[in-house]
């Protein structure tokens, strides 16, 4: 898993922003929170203590 | 019937909701300039969790842009909630974590709070920074409608709204800072999860 990913995602969010791209923007921003959320749920299968 | 007052009244006219909004994403900026000056400073590795949450910080900050871009909506304040959120919900897990028997809380310690403790206070405000804002656009709407059947607004709209550029630059880059700073902290290693890990129990 590469963690500069959802930073990745989430500055070309913020430059669609900025352009005015909406429907860019929009569709970025659902993937950046939903690659975070993944990510979380990968930690939460983990046992407790060994995710940090 | 003149529908064009039916239908453009959401779009911003008194700054009041811009102004706030811009003071909101300039304290993300803030604290995300402060979490990056300490890692740099000190060569901390953050942890997993820790990027996650910082991931949430930037999305509650993208719903404050998009206000600021393409004027104040409900829709862009649930952007900015749910971005608040997922940073609560990752910082709370990433406490819990730490209070297990046998577990000691690691990193930088900031003002007496670890900044796992710092992340779910900020989610916390945040969202009570959204709730006072959506109650100063409900204040507004009545103002903004009085403006438009006035027609009083037609000049204001040619102004450049250099304030408003100059805070999103700004946003865009503290963001593209964690970026850089993500990929020199891995450097050719392939930015694992593991690795972060591993070099913050060094």
């Amino acid at each position: 898993m590469f963690m500069y990913l959802p930073f990745l995602l989430a500055f070309l969010t913020v430059l669609g922003i900025a352009l005015g791209w909406r429907l860019l923007s929009n569709s970025l921003w659902l993937a950046t929170m939903g690659l975070t959320l993944w990510w979380y749920c990968n930690h939460l299968a983990k046992p407790p203590g060994f995710s940090f | 019937m003149d529908r064009s007052v039916v239908f453009i009244p959401r779009d911003p006219v008194l700054p009041g909701g811009i102004f706030l909004n811009g003071v909101c994403l300039l304290a993300i900026c803030g604290y995300l300039g402060m979490i990056l000056h300490l890692q740099w400073s000190l060569q901390e590795a953050p942890c997993a969790l820790c990027l996650l949450e910082r991931t949430g910080i930037i999305l509650t900050g993208m719903g404050f842009m998009k206000n600021l871009r393409h004027g104040v909506k409900s829709a862009h304040y649930a952007v900015a909630l749910l971005g608040a959120l997922v940073t609560g919900l990752i910082a709370l897990w990433d406490m819990s974590q730490h209070v297990l028997p046998g577990q000691e809380a690691q990193g930088l310690v900031v003002l007496g709070l670890h900044f796992h403790t710092l992340n779910a206070l900020f989610a916390l405000l945040s969202c009570i920074a959204i709730a006072l804002l959506l109650g100063v656009k409900s204040a507004e709407y009545p103002a903004t409608l009085q403006l438009l059947q006035r027609g009083e607004s037609l000049d204001r709209l040619d102004r450049r709204p250099w304030g408003r550029i100059v805070l999103c630059l700004l946003f865009i880059v503290v963001v593209g800072a964690n970026l850089v700073s993500l990929e020199n902290l891995c450097g050719n290693s392939g930015c694992n999860e593991e690795l972060v890990d591993e070099l913050q129990l060094r």
